[in-house]
């Protein structure tokens, strides 16, 4: 009566569990890989939705107009606006990989590395054509992405 | 005894459990990267739509000069642009960028309905859609 355990039952119990810690291992690394294809994805379009949506709030919002200028050899987009009398700036400006914001009273040293860093990109430049304010990032993929914008009224300066 | 023998189907039944688990969760991936690439497509859509509306919103009386010197053509009542895979201005490319400009004579100037939208061919699926409308004085 006493039934015999067969050795190949063994071997084939060993194989499949062989097979499926290899399996699942595999399927790790191809989750690993896939989620961080997503998660980069994902980070690249917030990157460029949060720069331009920044920038266009910036500029449309800019009670005074904006101003093309260049500071210490940086493009940088000045807002002006009077808080109690006095002249403030926001300096909108590209340093060291990061889209920079400084806020400062009108007439100030410029040191690029003072501004508030608002978001990592590969590149950005801004350029003023007539009425337009044109923004062009570049992202870590090095697809470039331009944004128009309308102002009312602008001017370029060389400082 | 008899538990001995229950070893294998019991290991089989596990696999088979896991296999169908992978399957699904490597679908998932597959759906989360395409969404990814969709929204990035998305993001580029909406982008050159609000191009478009700002261009046209910056004079919409040499608007349709402006665009069709931008690469735009005419024709059904609207302008449009087609581009590939890649957003370079293609014929029948894969995207197109629709803008339709109605023109409302008012006592002291016009107004003007403007509404663009991008288009995924392949799709048929609108991508991204802005509508604004501008008045200007004495324009015509």
């Amino acid at each position: 009566m006493k039934q015999r355990n067969h050795p190949i039952n063994g071997a084939l119990s060993l194989l499949l569990i062989t097979a499926f810690a290899i399996l699942s291992l595999l399927l790790v690394l191809i989750g690993v890989r896939a989620y961080r294809a997503v998660t980069a994805i994902s980070e690249e379009n917030q990157r460029l939705r949060i720069s331009f949506s920044y920038l266009a709030n910036k500029v449309r919002s800019a009670p005074d107009g904006v101003l093309l200028e260049t500071r210490e050899g940086i493009p940088v987009l000045a807002l002006a606006e009077q808080v109690n009398g006095n002249t403030y700036e926001t300096l909108v400006y590209f340093s060291n990989g990061e889209l920079r914001e400084q806020f400062a009273k009108a007439g100030q040293d410029f040191a690029a590395e003072n501004g508030e860093a608002i978001t990592e990109l590969e590149a950005c430049s801004f350029s003023m054509e007539e009425e337009r304010l044109c923004v062009s990032v570049v992202d870590s993929g090095g697809t470039p992405h331009t944004m128009t914008l309308t102002l009312p009224s602008v001017e370029q300066e060389v400082r | 005894m008899q538990r001995k023998n229950l070893i294998l189907p019991e290991l089989l039944v596990n696999v088979l459990f896991f296999a169908l688990a992978a399957a699904i969760l490597v679908q998932v991936f597959a759906l989360a990267y395409s969404e990814g690439l969709k929204n990035r497509v998305k993001t580029e859509a909406m982008l050159r739509v609000q191009n478009v509306v700002e261009e046209v919103k910056a004079d919409p009386c040499s608007a349709e000069t402006v665009l069709l010197a931008a690469g735009f053509q005419t024709g059904h009542g609207r302008i449009f642009c087609s581009y590939d895979a890649e957003w370079n201005a293609a014929a029948n490319g894969r995207y197109e960028i629709s803008l339709e400009l109605r023109q409302t004579p008012a006592e002291t100037g016009h107004l003007f309905e403007i509404a663009v939208a991008c288009t995924d061919l392949e799709l048929e699926e609108t991508m991204a859609s802005l509508s604004t409308s501008v008045y200007q004085r004495g324009a015509g």
